[in-house]
């Protein structure tokens, strides 16, 4: 049995390191209020986003003069609720964010795992197009091939999908050039195993962290270009609610009616912030050091 | 030598991979007569269409055809404007090239002296200042920033345009959302390019020759912090140019990627076609560039 001090210091190393992380815990915590609100929006809007009352239009939030407090945020220029509006737009993002996220991370980690393991031609091949990806830039590449194809919310999941793989390519055939020269992975080749089960089994386990810091970035810079393809016109088509479509959706208002603008922005901004914060959190977790400090907290004794 | 043969038959792949691209992107389509022509086009006019563009050949002639005609600046006229599309683009070129340049111009005056200043008191009140300014920046859509400054300097304060081209007032507001939007990731690798130098053996040595620090900064270490900026600024430049894409489509700024914008828009396919080639090669040769220039400052590579 562990005495009372022991458990105390145990819980003081614990501590210690999430005053370390407090800005990563920071960001998980905007992140998980994010997903919150988009998972329960139904529940909490006050209002039905898709419904407007026009005599109610283009009103301010509650604190401006002319404003109330029955729509707190104000409404946009066909009298929708603002902050209805925002809190269902949350689902959109996070959705755009994660699923492309995941098809960019499938692609690109396999590519980099073939490109890194196998070298030569596959290599070669993989570089080059990599290459090609990464000297163009990549919001341009979405914005074209989603107008051609079509602006839907589909269209766009595959296209951000399938166009910022390139990233997770090169992080990934890096990082197994590396391990591919360590002990034990020329110790398992040397036992006569597989290429493919000595990528999957021997070398993938070490990248996840990699892979992990690196989605989470991204999905932050997918949340922000799906925005601005949204606020185009390009991307989630009006009237479902998204944070980019309903800036540009009241464009023309925008500029003389502040809070349309401001609102929607905020909400990115925060959002984006705190999955941006989390990502960094995650790396500093990752790292040796800390991990072990936060680890020999639990192991070790007082 | 050897290095700038390497580089330039990568440029040639990186071309040969853009026009591809860019070539697939109006076969993707289907039927690319069914976009460019009206909805009631005549039977007859389409096949005639069709072969004027040279559409009934096989792909592989087609794109081979097309690689021919991009290579010697040959796109074809503007489906809407009877013009070459190449001469539309070029026309927008300077307009693109100014926003670019003085955006990075002030990325830089930002970034370089935050950089330096956070790397050599790091953790202290300016270290985090800039920290935080980076997270924040990284955070922040640059759409949404362009549009907030707007609305504060244009419909509140009416201080500059809202939009537009021509004189230095219309340039203030869009370069200096574009330099905001840069100078984060800047000043983080000017940081950690910073830290790395400053623990090196010569910067020990000229400190304990008795330099003050002033001079270790200036004379020493920030001529070889130089090195990876102008490095940065190759790799970086794909990255503005997709800025600029966002910063001319909100300040209405007449440069390539608005004109971008409304061909895609239009589905105005050569110029689409001219605009991503040359955009793709401006953004190369400048990549060649740096890399000429990195070689010339560099004395490790230079004497190599």
């Amino acid at each position: 049995m562990e005495s009372l001090g022991r458990i105390r210091a145990r819980l003081y190393r614990a501590l210690k390191v999430l005053w370390k992380l407090r800005m990563g815990v920071f960001g998980a915590m905007i992140v998980c209020f994010v997903c919150v609100l988009a998972i329960f929006a139904p529940c909490i809007a006050p209002y039905n986003p898709y419904e407007g009352d026009i005599t109610k239009r283009l009103m301010p939030p509650f604190w401006a003069e002319k404003g109330s407090t029955v729509h707190l945020l104000g409404t946009d220029h066909i009298g929708r609720d603002l902050l209805s509006r925002i809190i269902f737009g949350s689902r959109v993002s996070l959705v755009v964010g994660f699923v492309s996220v995941l098809i960019a991370t499938a692609i690109g980690v396999l590519l980099g795992l073939i490109a890194g393991y196998y070298g030569k031609i596959w290599d070669w091949i993989i570089s080059s197009m990599v290459n090609i990806m990464i000297t163009f830039p990549f919001v341009l590449l979405a914005l074209a091939v989603i107008a051609v194809v079509g602006p839907n919310f589909r269209n766009m999941l595959l296209v951000l999908g399938l166009t910022a793989w390139p990233v997770f390519t090169r992080v990934v055939r890096s990082e197994v050039l590396k391990w591919k020269e360590i002990d034990f992975v020329q110790a398992a080749r040397a036992m006569g195993m597989k290429g493919n089960r000595i990528i999957f089994s021997e070398i993938f386990p070490n990248l996840l962290s990699s892979v992990i810091v690196l989605s989470s970035l991204e999905v932050a810079r997918m949340i922000i270009v799906e925005a601005f393809l949204s606020f185009l016109g390009l991307g989630v088509q009006p009237p479902t609610p998204s944070w980019g479509g309903m800036l540009g959706e009241s464009r023309v208002y925008m500029l003389t009616n502040w809070w349309l603008a401001t609102f929607p922005g905020i909400a990115i901004f925060i959002t984006t912030l705190g999955i941006n914060l989390m990502g960094d959190g995650i790396r500093d977790f990752f790292d040796p050091h800390l991990r072990y400090q936060f680890l020999s907290s639990s192991v070790e004794t007082g | 030598m050897v290095r700038i043969g390497q580089r330039l038959i990568q440029v040639g792949i990186i071309c040969i991979g853009i026009s591809f691209v860019s070539f697939v992107l109006l076969h993707l389509t289907g039927d690319p007569v069914t976009v460019m022509l009206p909805l009631d086009a005549p039977e007859q006019e389409i096949a005639q269409f069709r072969h004027k563009m040279g559409f009934d050949r096989p792909i592989v002639v087609q794109f081979l055809a097309y690689l021919k005609n991009a290579v010697r600046g040959d796109f074809g006229n503007s489906l809407f404007l009877e013009r070459p599309a190449v001469s539309l683009v070029l026309e927008r070129f300077p307009a693109s090239l100014i926003l670019i340049s003085t955006g990075l111009s002030i990325a830089l005056i930002i970034a370089i002296p935050l950089g330096i200043l956070s790397a050599f008191k790091s953790h202290s009140f300016i270290d985090n200042f800039s920290t935080s300014f980076a997270v924040m920046g990284q955070a922040m859509p640059l759409f949404w920033f362009a549009i907030m400054m707007m609305i504060i300097f244009c419909i509140q304060l009416r201080w500059l345009p809202v939009s537009g081209y021509g004189t230095w007032k219309h340039l203030i507001l869009p370069s200096f959302c574009m330099g905001i939007w840069q100078s984060p990731p800047t000043m983080r690798l000017i940081r950690s390019g910073m830290l790395d130098i400053l623990s090196q053996d010569y910067i020990r040595t000229a400190r304990a020759k008795g330099l003050s620090e002033g001079k270790v900064v200036v004379k020493h270490a920030f001529k070889n912090a130089l090195i990876p900026v102008v490095n940065l600024v190759g790799l970086q430049f794909g990255f503005l140019v997709g800025g600029a894409v966002v910063t001319e489509t909100v300040f209405s700024w007449p440069g390539v990627a608005s004109l971008l914008l409304n061909a895609i828009r239009t589905y105005d396919f050569p110029v689409v076609q001219a605009a991503l080639f040359l955009l793709a090669l401006l953004i190369i040769s400048v990549n060649l560039i740096v890399d000429v220039i990195v070689a010339l400052i560099d004395p490790r590579i230079r004497d190599r």
